[in-house]
């Protein structure tokens, strides 16, 4: 899966299936937590430092986010002893002001990148004809 | 550009497809050197000289390179050279070469291992690429008999393979350009991206293209589209809207060709162009309000929408590479959705507004290289 970060949050692709994905900007957050190993739980202090939401809401976000993306196979959960729980969660320290928070969403885009590419090598695929 | 490396794999099969293709155009050259036609042109910023055998193949082939002649031949090496000939004009063979009689049997690709060498083989065309000297050579059986796409779009594939070399990003899109200035049309097929591109271009823009451009992006962040083939492949029941193209539309052949391919520098009154500056990327779609409207896009809407019709898969480009290029490409120009009415008339005043507002804007400079 490779992401790219956008001004209101990212979109993914899962190279395997073609298809993409786009997250706003707690999903985004939430998504770098992941890339950087964190357990749920420092996950969800990162969202509480970032985002105006209580700790027990952000747990919960966190928790049903990150099975939707296992449930795409975006993520795959690791074994408890290979999250990182010695570091401080990654990204810039908290910022003085929390933005607004709205519960993460992932939005899966339904026409997949391999149905409409051109492949000119592939001879199973003629060009264009 | 420096060349790219590769190991040594002569021996390798899409290799000696390459050295028998290109023995005998050298054949060509030594025994028919004035059946030889020799144009220079200017594809994406870069010298590109083709050397083809035949009269009638190379009319066809640089009918839709046209617009992309230049004056100037290249004072060294071209950037690409290109060297086709056409076995029924010069009754030049070569081994192993012969149509094959079913025109619809699959492509044959041979590869040497390393990528190097790449020959793509059809009823009736086989076309060697050596993408270290950068050198596309080819044998054409007959070009009376080449398919409508294969004349609208001659060398497709190598060609984008080749752009891929190059790091220029190949796109699915629509380009239109205005002064020096540029609006990329991307979306799914049917989202109307030859409407815009042909009502612009009938209002005074300058046409790029419908269909297939190349973007390049340099160091200061500026995007330059360019434009690779003057040909627009309409389906029939969309030409009628465009009464001025019919005369000049070439019908396919049912069943495999439904489209009719229109070469736009025919078309008095339309002007083109190789290179703009892209300022803004637009979105259309086909609104159910009788107006056409311009809204911004999100960057997100934008990628999304973008890049699952638009970007392509081209072979030893990660996939990745391309989408990371695409991103940027998204964030470094503004995104607008072209929400299109039914009158045709109003989508060019739209478009041309929103050019000049944007050029106006801080964040846009006249680019040095929009050469013609």
């Amino acid at each position: 899966v490779i992401h790219t970060e956008l001004e209101e949050g990212a979109v993914l692709l899962h190279l395997e299936s073609g298809l993409y994905y786009s997250l706003d900007a707690v999903g985004l957050e939430i998504w770098r937590q992941i890339e950087g190993g964190r357990r749920a739980e420092d996950i969800a202090r990162a969202v509480t430092e970032r985002f105006d939401v209580r700790h027990d809401a952000a747990e919960a976000a966190v928790a049903s986010f990150v099975e939707q993306l296992a449930r795409e196979r975006l993520v795959i959960p690791a074994d408890g002893d290979l999250a990182r729980a010695d570091a401080a969660p990654a990204g810039v320290p908290g910022p003085v002001e929390r933005k607004p928070f709205a519960p993460p969403a992932l939005i899966k885009h339904d026409e997949p990148l391999h149905q409409v590419a051109l492949h000119p090598f592939d001879p199973q695929l003629p060009l264009a004809e | 550009v420096s060349p790219l490396s590769f190991r040594s794999d002569a021996a390798a099969e899409g290799a000696r497809a390459y050295g028998r293709l290109d023995e005998a155009f050298r054949c060509a050259l030594r025994d028919l050197p004035d059946r030889v036609s020799v144009f220079d042109y200017r594809l994406a910023g870069r010298a590109v000289r083709a050397r083809i055998a035949g009269p009638a193949l190379a009319r066809r082939f640089d009918r839709p390179f046209a617009h992309l002649r230049d004056a100037h031949a290249p004072a060294s090496a071209p950037d690409l050279q290109i060297d086709l000939w056409d076995e029924a004009e010069t009754g030049l063979l070569c081994q192993g070469l012969g149509t094959w009689p079913d025109a619809t049997r699959p492509a044959v690709i041979e590869k040497s291992p390393n990528g190097r060498w790449i020959s793509r083989r059809k009823a009736h065309t086989w076309i060697a690429f050596d993408r270290h000297s950068r050198r596309i050579v080819g044998w054409i059986g007959d070009s009376a008999r080449l398919s409508q796409y294969e004349t609208g779009r001659p060398l497709h594939a190598q060609l984008l393979l080749w752009l891929q070399d190059l790091g220029i990003l190949a796109l699915h899109a629509g380009l239109v350009g205005r002064g020096e200035a540029g609006v990329l049309l991307a979306g799914p097929g049917g989202s109307g991206k030859s409407t815009v591109a042909l009502t612009c271009a009938q209002a005074g823009f300058r046409y790029l293209a419908d269909d297939y451009v190349g973007v390049d992006r340099d160091a200061d962040g500026r995007c330059t589209g360019y434009s690779l083939y003057g040909s627009s492949h309409l389906d029939p029941a969309h030409l009628t809207r465009f009464p001025h193209l019919v005369p000049h539309a070439i019908p396919g052949a049912p069943p495999r060709e439904d489209k009719s391919l229109v070469y736009v520098g025919d078309v008095s009154g339309l002007s083109m162009a190789s290179a703009a500056r892209v300022c803004a990327i637009l979105l259309p779609r086909v609104a159910r309000a009788s107006g056409t409207s311009v809204v911004p896009a999100s960057k997100i809407e934008t990628l999304v929408r973008v890049a699952p019709t638009s970007l392509l898969m081209i072979p030893f480009a990660t996939i990745a590479e391309s989408f990371r290029r695409l991103s940027r490409l998204v964030e470094a120009v503004p995104t607008y959705w072209l929400d299109l009415g039914t009158d045709l008339q109003e989508i060019p005043i739209r478009v041309a507004d929103l050019v000049t507002r944007v050029t106006q804007e801080g964040s846009w400079d006249q680019s040095p290289d929009t050469r013609k």
